[in-house]
């Protein structure tokens, strides 16, 4: 194997080396140790390669603000929402939303269309604020974070949108070298090898040259991946990850977001309606209904669930708590169907 | 008649509710611009697509409005025998009001529409909230570079416009009227004023630049997020700074008239 075929499993190796300065110093062992059948040049080249992307990892982590484990250890949670309450004008989204997402876990918001999973995901985002409750990142209160504030949280979270959001005036690898070059001061050989490791991640590192146009539905979901994941955040959040793709591409993405959380260590928020990949790769889930939470628990709970609105959406079934008809009048009446009484016989 | 005054009551609100908005929009642009001048390589790169991409339509239109120019001019100053002051007309007209005002229009349409339909289009593939959702505010990062690039690119194309324009006059003068090329000059020379016809125009062309790079900014931030909402706020950017210059043009005019 040489430099240019790092797999997933180096990929980890060297993150997990990058989190302390300290581990840093024994990137050379561990790269060393995922390895094989190299020539003496080639693997000392890796080494020096590996050594010196465990170096900008950990400059990296030793530049974000305010990055500490402990902040989010009292309760476990690294996210917590809190009797959340949100309207557009009039029109109520959430009511009363309360929910728990432990750190280092994978949880699923599921829910029809409509149901408010993007605002709970813009909320936790900060990019809405909740006319009632609390919603607290890390232990942070978001909604009462200053514009800095906000910065530095959303410094430590990744986002996945819906259609990938990918810059379209930049190649595959200015979009994830893009906050790299933002907000940190490594110089650009650096920032090329962690690029390409997070393109080698998702497996796309041959499309670095190409345009977003380029790429399928599928690929740029994964490019958009990579370019959530391009500063190591603790916390990945994922609009619809899985809307619009084959199941192959379906497939690969799910598995790259289990992968993904488990090599960062991180705590992963899935908000998508499709309930048989989700079943896969997440550890807890919550369903969302009119605004409520009607339905949580780990995938082999909600596979047997007797909750009506949960029971109806796993198993997919036409009707339940969901009606399959919009309110409308009496269809026999519509069509002409039923005789309508006359108004004298109706009085008497 | 109750409904059109309420009607009418109902838009000159909205226009002031956007005027405000577009006012406290460029506030945040000039709190913004820190990122523009100390990553300057940013504002360049806007300045290539507004100002450089812009050259060739400014340039051609300069050279032919001045030709055009001069030839009116030409049939109407023989009557009086002062077809040699044909330099002097060209120029002024160009310096004074062409250059700016047709510039003005010209990179309203050609690079303001453009600016709103970039930003309408990252507004609308969620390109803007990404940005801001990596802890990069997008009006430092893509709305100001572009306003500078805007209100620098302005002036110098409406320089280079006159220039064309004034180089079209000597062409049509000395090719086809037979004037000579020294008188042209030398006339030209002693009517322009520097500071009085050179440094208005210039004067105009600033104002015009900022005009037309807060509109179309504002519009390609204040879009409809879908391919109509674009649409609309791009049409909206040409006709919204054309009125403007021209608005703009006549009381800058009415101010910087010497009246003697």
């Amino acid at each position: 194997m040489t430099a240019a075929a790092i797999k997933f499993g180096e990929f980890v190796d060297a993150e997990r080396v990058g989190n302390t300065p300290t581990a840093a110093r024994h990137s050379q062992t561990s790269a060393t140790g995922s390895i094989h059948c190299a020539t003496p040049a080639e693997t000392g080249m890796v080494n020096v390669k590996m050594k010196h992307i465990a170096v900008a990892h950990a400059t990296l982590r030793q530049q974000k603000p305010t990055h500490t484990i402990l902040s989010s250890t009292p309760s476990q949670s690294f996210v917590e929402i809190d009797n959340v309450d949100f309207s557009y004008g009039k029109r109520a989204i959430l009511k009363g939303i309360s929910l728990k997402v432990p750190k280092g876990r994978v949880v699923a918001i599921m829910g029809g269309s409509g149901c408010g999973k993007t605002t709970l995901l813009r909320l936790i985002g900060g990019q809405l604020a909740p006319s009632k409750g609390m919603v607290r990142v890390d232990g942070q209160d978001i909604a009462s974070l200053d514009r800095d504030g906000m910065y530095a949280m959303r410094r430590k979270m990744g986002m996945l949108f819906q259609f990938g959001a990918l810059f379209t005036d930049m190649t595959v690898f200015d979009n994830i070298a893009f906050q790299l070059r933002e907000h940190t001061t490594l110089p650009a050989d650096m920032i090329r090898d962690l690029v390409l490791m997070k393109l080698n991640a998702v497996g796309l590192r041959g499309t670095a040259k190409l345009f977003p146009a380029e790429l399928s539905g599928g690929m740029a979901r994964r490019v958009a991946l990579a370019r959530a994941v391009a500063l190591d955040p603790m916390l990945i959040m994922y609009d619809e990850p899985f809307a619009g793709l084959d199941p192959i591409s379906l497939s690969v993405v799910g598995q790259t977001i289990r992968k993904l959380n488990n090599a960062l260590g991180a705590t992963s928020i899935v908000v998508t309606h499709d309930i048989v990949e989700s079943m896969q790769i997440v550890d807890y889930l919550y369903f969302i209904s009119d605004g409520r939470i009607v339905g949580q628990g780990t995938p082999d709970e909600i596979r047997h669930s007797e909750e009506p609105f949960v029971k109806q959406f796993v198993h997919a079934e036409l009707d339940g708590p969901v009606p399959f008809h919009y309110p409308a009048g009496d269809f026999g009446e519509q069509l002409g169907l039923v005789p309508t009484l006359p108004a004298s016989r109706t009085q008497s | 008649m109750i409904n059109a005054i309420r009607n009418l009551g109902v838009r000159g609100i909205n226009a002031l509710w956007r005027g405000g908005s577009m006012a406290r929009f460029f506030m945040l642009i000039l709190a913004n611009s820190g990122m523009s001048f100390r990553r300057f390589r940013l504002t360049i790169r806007e300045i290539y697509f507004a100002g450089v991409m812009s050259l060739v339509i400014i340039m051609v239109s300069g050279l032919f409005i001045g030709m055009v120019v001069g030839l009116q001019g030409f049939e109407t100053l023989q009557h009086y025998g002062a077809e040699e002051t044909m330099g002097v007309l060209v120029a002024l007209s160009l310096v004074r009001e062409l250059g700016p005002v047709v510039t003005a229009l010209l990179f309203a349409s050609r690079a303001g529409s453009a600016i709103t339909a970039e930003i309408g289009l990252m507004k609308a593939t969620e390109q803007l909230k990404a940005m801001d959702m990596m802890a990069i505010d997008p009006m430092a990062r893509v709305v100001a570079p572009r306003f500078w690039a805007g209100a620098i690119s302005m002036p110098v194309l409406a320089a280079l416009f006159s220039s064309m324009g004034i180089f079209g006059g000597y062409l049509v003068a000395t090719l086809l009227v037979g004037i000579d090329s020294g008188v042209f000059w030398s006339n030209l020379h002693a009517a322009v004023d520097f500071r009085y016809d050179v440094l208005n125009g210039f004067v105009k062309s600033v104002v015009f630049g900022v005009a037309i790079s807060i509109i179309a900014t504002f519009e390609g931030f204040d879009a409809d997020p879908t391919a109509e909402g674009v649409a609309r706020a791009t049409t909206r950017t040409v006709v919204t700074s054309a009125l403007t210059v021209l608005l703009l043009d006549l009381i800058l005019t009415g101010f910087m008239l010497r009246g003697d």
